[in-house]
């Protein structure tokens, strides 16, 4: 016998679509707002310690560590001068931060990688893997530590004196499993500065909260169930199968991520700190340049500020900018989890970037029909990558995408019966993904939400209950967990 | 800040005040009528034949039931569906299997045994592979949960026994229900499916036996299918080919590996608990369906049930407890005829394995 699953760590695990959090979010906002400006960041620090330590108190001493290592290396690297000195405090803080991460999240993939081709070489290597669970939330806590310890050696920003306030910067529960992955410039000047309550604002937040989780539990949630089912079984599944489950899965991983990124950043803004963006209508994006401007743009100007840039970026000749972009995707690909489907994803998005640079497909005005058929063969393209994201190993993806090129079987209509689906729920899933679409799609022009605001009273509340009752009554009865979580 | 909270109250008001009167009038499970599940336990203890309403708390009947038993039965049976139905013909026996049951519920039906002091002579145990998919105190029938929490203390802890305040425990748990957005939703499917009679809360009797239109409980708790319950092997056919095609089997989801060690180690310690008092345990292991127990047989991520019948064999043996059926229809030759749907033996046939039992 063995210890099968995932299991849960703590009683109370705090996900944004857990009960707990609804008791959790209000609390934290009365005191917060309750309390005399002075105390705010140690109630803040405190609250996003017990949220953190609701999936594995253990895990504290791993944020706990890479906070202060960061904190000091960046006091050390502000009193240095010489500049070789600087770049060895850089170097031994961020292996020690990447050090962490690799050992909880690269370990067993490299050592894996390793015996493979060790066993391809008629070498066989059997290394002993460790049996951790990955931190939720390491590879973005690292990053956001990462960020501050490069930006206070390259002197865009002062070292933080005050370590609370500082920890709070690391731990801010809204954003710390799953970002957006914060700056310095942008989080902690917010959490030191003295802030009055805004209704406007605080509302804003609620509708940007009510809006996340309408994506993520009439969306995300129902499509989870098909595709889960279709991946899990490839075999069984028809070529229709497989394209439903390829679509499906484009919109449950936005509608999961993004409507993450949404609760986030209404959490916050209902304690009066903004966030950063991180999705801004990225399907809706002609080129892949312009899509990786619009989804998870946290993550994307990161690798741009901190990996692309510092290895040349555009100011190089033209080949090397393309190695770049390689450079930075494949990577950026490592970073969403420790698997060669990742890497591969990466990859994909990287050469299609480099191909559209060769053709100057950037530089091309794109208007009307053109414009059209650009946003459909970018949608197509994340819809094929998609599947080296989600699918188990690289050759099950590549049996996927031949499959649905070359259909295997019929449309069998009512195949998803046996899990309580049957192809009369499809409507009952395109109608939001539509709204979705639609919301998207004025969000390019204006700010939905702030054009609710600007609605009658009854127009105003109705709107808000239909999107409330639509996501009571058809979220599915067991919920999952946000998918980048696991990242 | 004032005009925020007075709006967040208003907007809360609005969302919860529908959902608590739909989950309260409509209460599809009967857990606030439970005037009705009341009823049904009255009539069954006198003897009565009772045709079940849709959807009724099964852990709350099993609670009254027990709670107003007279004097302990003679022979308990726990599990799933698997064995709500067996027909076991012979006096002072009482059929606690409830629908899905998990570990959870084994625990919680021992729990109410203890509780109100009924504990019988022997006890017969349908094991089901997803029964260890939960905690052994994370029954499917929430109602009687903390009987299963009380039995596992007690089992920890002796002293845990003398807890004898459960029933005042248990209102926030039907607080619970009345707030709750799933239940909401199957308020919601109730009314959808039978209109308003789904808020007409009466029981009906029953004059015979004899299979009809509604299922139907007997005074020693098994149930009488009914029979639109009965499917032709074309649909049984259709049934198990959507289950393997969707991956997820019943309960047992997408697969099963292996049995999670906790929960075994939870199962063994309740085995232990029962012989330990002196009760003679038999365990049941009940067939699946040719295809269904082919696809287990083949499929990797269904190895854990072939595998769980082995260590529930090799636990008869440690504890020297009767071990009948399988989960292999071969075992006692069973063909595609012999299910009634793709999940249940037809009742008679499953006669055959109540004979091997005893």
């Amino acid at each position: 016998m063995k210890d099968v699953g995932g299991e849960k760590r703590f009683s109370v695990i705090m996900n944004f679509n857990s009960q707990q959090y609804a008791i959790f979010l209000p609390v934290v906002f009365l005191l917060y707002w309750g309390m005399p400006h002075r105390f705010r960041w140690g109630l803040l620090l405190v609250a996003s310690y017990y949220f953190y330590m609701s999936w594995n108190p253990q895990y504290v001493v791993l944020i706990l560590g890479t906070t202060i290592v960061s904190y000091i290396s960046a006091i050390i690297l502000e009193r240095t001068e010489s500049t070789k000195q600087k770049r060895l405090i850089i170097a031994v803080a961020s292996l020690i931060c990447l050090g962490v991460l690799f050992v909880f999240k690269y370990f067993n993939f490299v050592l894996e990688s390793v015996a493979y081709v060790c066993a391809q070489l008629a070498l066989p290597l059997h290394p002993v893997t460790l049996q951790v669970l990955l931190p939720v939330g390491i590879s973005f806590y690292t990053f956001q530590t990462l960020s501050y310890v490069i930006d206070v050696y390259k002197g865009k920003v002062k070292a933080e004196r005050h370590f609370g306030q500082y920890a709070t910067f690391i731990s801010f529960f809204p954003q710390l499993v799953a970002g957006p992955i914060e700056r310095t410039q942008n989080l902690l000047p917010q959490i030191k500065s003295v802030k009055t309550f805004s209704y406007d604002e605080a509302v804003y937040g609620l509708r940007l909260m009510a809006w996340g989780f309408f994506k993520k539990l009439v969306v995300a949630d129902n499509a989870a169930i098909i595709v889960d089912n279709v991946y899990g079984s490839l075999d069984k599944c028809t070529g229709f199968d497989l394209l439903l489950a390829v679509f499906l899965f484009t919109l449950q991983i936005y509608c999961d991520f993004s409507g993450y990124s949404d609760i986030a950043i209404g959490s916050a803004r209902i304690l009066g700190i903004k966030l950063m963006t991180n999705f801004k209508s990225p399907y809706w994006s002609s080129s892949l340049k312009e899509f990786w401007g619009r989804w998870h743009i946290s993550l994307s100007t990161w690798f741009r500020d901190y990996l692309y840039i510092p290895i040349g970026g555009s100011r190089c000749s033209a080949l090397q900018h393309n190695i770049n972009i390689m450079i930075t995707f494949l990577v950026s690909g490592l970073w969403h989890g420790a698997s060669w489907t990742f890497v591969f994803w990466g990859g994909i998005h990287g050469l299609i970037q480099v191909i559209e640079n060769l053709l100057g497909f950037n530089k091309i005005e794109r208007r009307g029909l053109r414009k059209v058929l650009s946003i459909m063969f970018i949608f197509a393209v994340c819809n094929i990558a998609w599947v080296f994201f989600r699918a188990r190993t690289i050759s099950d993806a590549f049996y996927i995408l031949g499959n649905i090129i070359i259909p295997i079987g019929g449309i069998d209509w009512f195949m998803y019966s046996g899990v309580g689906i049957t192809i009369f729920d499809v409507p009952s899933l395109l109608v939001p993904i539509f709204v979705i679409f639609a919301f998207d799609y004025v969000s390019l022009k204006q700010d939905v939400l702030e054009w609710v605001s600007h609605r009658r009273l009854i127009a105003r509340w109705g709107i808000y209950i239909v999107i409330i009752y639509w996501t009571i009554l058809k979220m599915p009865l067991a919920t999952s967990s946000f998918i980048y979580f696991q990242f | 800040m004032k005009k925020f909270i007075i709006k967040i109250v208003l907007i809360t008001l609005i969302t919860f005040v529908p959902i608590v009167c739909c989950n309260y009038i409509v209460d599809p499970a009967n857990i606030f009528h439970d005037d009705v599940v009341n009823q049904i336990a009255e009539y069954l203890n006198v003897g009565h034949i009772v045709e079940a309403p849709a959807n009724m708390d099964e852990g709350l009947l099993q609670e009254r039931r027990i709670a107003s038993m007279e004097c302990a039965p003679e022979t308990v049976i726990i599990g799933s569906s698997h064995v709500m139905y067996i027909p076991f013909d012979y006096e002072n026996i009482y059929n606690a299997g409830m629908s899905g049951a998990y570990l959870g519920d084994y625990y919680s039906i021992v729990g109410l045994l203890k509780y109100y002091d009924k504990m019988p002579k022997r006890v017969v145990i349908g094991v089901d592979p997803w029964a260890f998919l939960r905690d052994a105190t994370a029954g499917r029938q929430a109602t009687i949960n903390k009987y299963a929490v009380y039995l596992k203390n007690g089992i920890e802890n002796e002293s845990a026994f003398d807890d004898k305040h459960l029933r005042s425990k248990m209102a926030y748990s039907k607080l619970k229900e009345l707030y709750s957005l799933s239940y909401f939703q199957s308020a919601k499917k109730s009314l959808e499916q039978n209109g308003f009679s789904a808020i007409e809360k009466t029981v009906s009797l029953a004059d015979d036996a004899e299979m009809g239109a509604k299922q139907k409980i007997l005074p020693e708790g098994r149930y009488v299918p009914p029979t639109a319950g009965f499917h032709n092997t074309d649909d049984i056919d259709k049934e198990i080919n959507e289950q393997i095609k969707s991956g997820s089997i019943y309960q047992l989801g997408q697969g099963f590996t292996d049995v999670h060690s906790q929960r075994w180690k939870d199962f063994e310690r309740l085995i232990k608990y029962l012989l330990d008092n002196g009760i003679e345990i038999q365990l049941y292991l009940p067939a699946w369906h040719p295809k269904v127990y082919e696809l287990f047989a083949t499929d990797d991520k269904f190895l854990g049930v072939i595998k769980l019948e082995n260590d529930v064999r090799k636990l008869g043996e440690k504890y020297n407890i009767p071990v009948h059926g399988s989960y292999n229809p071969k075992f006692n030759k069973y063909n595609t005829e012999d299910f009634m749907d793709w999940l249940h033996l037809k009742p008679n046939k499953m006669y055959l394995d109540y004979q091997s039992i005893h």
